[in-house]
């Protein structure tokens, strides 16, 4: 019988972005049980509603995490919005959409370079850093923040964004479609990265819907869900077309979330050819009173946005079901089984934000 | 919007047989949360089949017990250990119990409703 063994693995680990442990039971180089601990950046952020007025509570809420900010505050107010049974202005809509697809281009190059720099590709690391940079730059030109941006109000948006500005966006985004094809074949074709990524960590479409994979984890396994269809923002104006892979591996996770990337640079191009003039936000007026969901895809996938109120200006409840969360489940049944050395990979594939997990 | 949501009061004791038919009819289990009440908790189990989200809403008092999903929704494990672990919630024949451990923290249960009012008491 082979010796087993329990590993630590992190909270502290070259390979992870942010601290997350595991419990790996090995036998020999085999894992026959990872068992998840959470909590080394719990804020008690839900917790916080009770304190803080429903407005200043965007400003927690995109505090959440530093990735999917702008989607943490615009899935809150959406929220919010419906308990006030409101509409915003159009050109508000347009402008959300636009910033939530520069978070999931700026998101998904952030991955893959901490992917290549996973695999021990770390020319492939910075050149995706790099055009992250861009992106960023972009951030801080339209809302004055590169990580925090507090744009989003219940009721709409507090900034807008000047049609010569939206043009400049969209050159530099074509610039940036022209070296993203290069570093694409990189990522799918080359030699060293298909060998680490491919028939590795396999989640059958069965088992991505039995554990609740979400976003690209649940997309490379030949699901076609993405909630950007139900119409949220601007999205039933737009023509978004769900990227899948029937391969259901790392590599597959890969090739989803660089064509995401393609796909948001089009939606950009697509918001702004379409962008209508208009008022920013409208007044809400009173408190709130009542329940809402709000769900929207986030670059790791359906997040899911629950606020109770109770007609005071302090809200009863707010819950944010992130992505990372619910994937933890598929992500420990496909490290069962795996080689040891694989773990890493594993991780990053489910793109994992702990901040946004614990909350 | 073209979403549906829908909330649908539903007894404890009946929260596995909805779960069987939600599976059955190749809904997701997208979120279990709980929420503190005057009596004790409303727990809220949320499954979404394409553009349909329902969910159901348990209301339970503070130390009674609930069935887990788990056998039926493996996925529910961890929103079932966040709530024992958060709230305090009752959650009986978990598939997959962590036994507190899931969470990294100091305080037991601190979102649960007599650690509301100690907080405000000081």
């Amino acid at each position: 019988m082979a010796n087993r063994t329990i590993v630590p693995f992190g909270p502290q680990h070259p390979v992870l972005p942010e601290p997350v442990h595991l419990d790996l039971v090995l036998e020999d180089e085999k894992v026959v049980e990872a068992i998840p601990k959470i909590g080394y950046v719990h804020r008690g952020l839900e917790k916080l509603v009770e304190k803080r007025d429903f407005n200043d509570y965007v400003y927690v809420i995109e505090r959440t995490c530093g990735i999917c900010s702008f989607m943490h505050g615009m899935g809150y107010v959406e929220a919010m919005e419906r308990i006030f049974d409101t509409e915003i202005p159009d050109r508000a809509k347009y402008l959300r959409t636009i910033w939530a697809e520069m978070s999931r281009i700026h998101s998904h190059l952030l991955w893959l370079g901490l992917l290549a720099d996973a695999f021990g590709f770390e020319a492939l690391f910075y050149q995706c850093w790099r055009m992250r940079e861009h992106v960023l730059d972009m951030f801080e030109e339209s809302t004055g923040g590169r990580v925090i941006f507090s744009v989003n109000k219940i009721g709409g948006v507090m900034k807008d964004m000047p049609t010569e500005m939206l043009a400049g966006f969209v050159n530099n985004f074509n610039e940036m479609e022209k070296e993203l094809k290069k570093l694409t074949d990189v990522f799918l074709s080359d030699y060293t990265v298909e060998s680490r990524l491919r028939g590795v960590g396999l989640l059958t479409k069965d088992e991505a819907i039995e554990l609740g994979a979400v976003g690209p984890m649940m997309r490379a396994s030949g699901i076609e869900i993405d909630t950007r269809t139900l119409g949220y923002a601007a999205y039933s104006d737009l023509d978004v077309n769900i990227i899948t892979s029937n391969e259901c591996d790392c590599y597959a996770r890969c090739e989803v979330r660089i064509k995401e990337i393609f796909q948001s640079i089009d939606l950009i191009r697509q918001a702004v050819a379409k962008i209508p003039q208009g008022e920013l936000s409208v007044a809400i007026k009173g408190n709130p009173n009542g329940e809402a969901f709000a769900r929207m895809e986030q670059p790791r996938g359906e997040a899911i946005y629950y606020c109770r109120a109770n007609g005071s200006k302090f809200l009863e409840r707010t819950r944010v079901r992130t992505p990372t969360f619910t994937n933890l489940t598929p992500m420990i049944h496909t490290l069962k089984g795996a080689e040891f050395a694989d773990v890493p990979l594993l991780i990053l594939t489910i793109d994992p934000c702990i901040s946004c997990t614990e909350r | 919007m073209r979403e549906n949501y829908v909330y649908v009061d539903l007894p404890s004791e009946l929260l596995p047989l909805k779960a069987v038919k939600a599976k059955n009819n190749k809904a997701r289990l997208v979120q279990i949360c709980a929420v503190n009440t005057e009596t004790g908790y409303d727990l809220l189990y949320s499954f979404a089949t394409g553009y349909h989200f329902v969910t159901y809403k348990v209301a339970v008092s503070k130390d009674e017990e609930v069935p887990s999903i788990s056998d039926i929704y493996p996925s529910s494990s961890l929103y079932e250990n966040e709530m024992r672990e958060l709230f305090g919630v009752n959650v009986k024949y978990m598939k997959l119990n962590y036994h507190n451990k899931l969470y990294t923290i100091d305080e037991k249960t601190p979102f649960r409703p007599e650690q509301k009012e100690a907080d405000v008491n000081g």
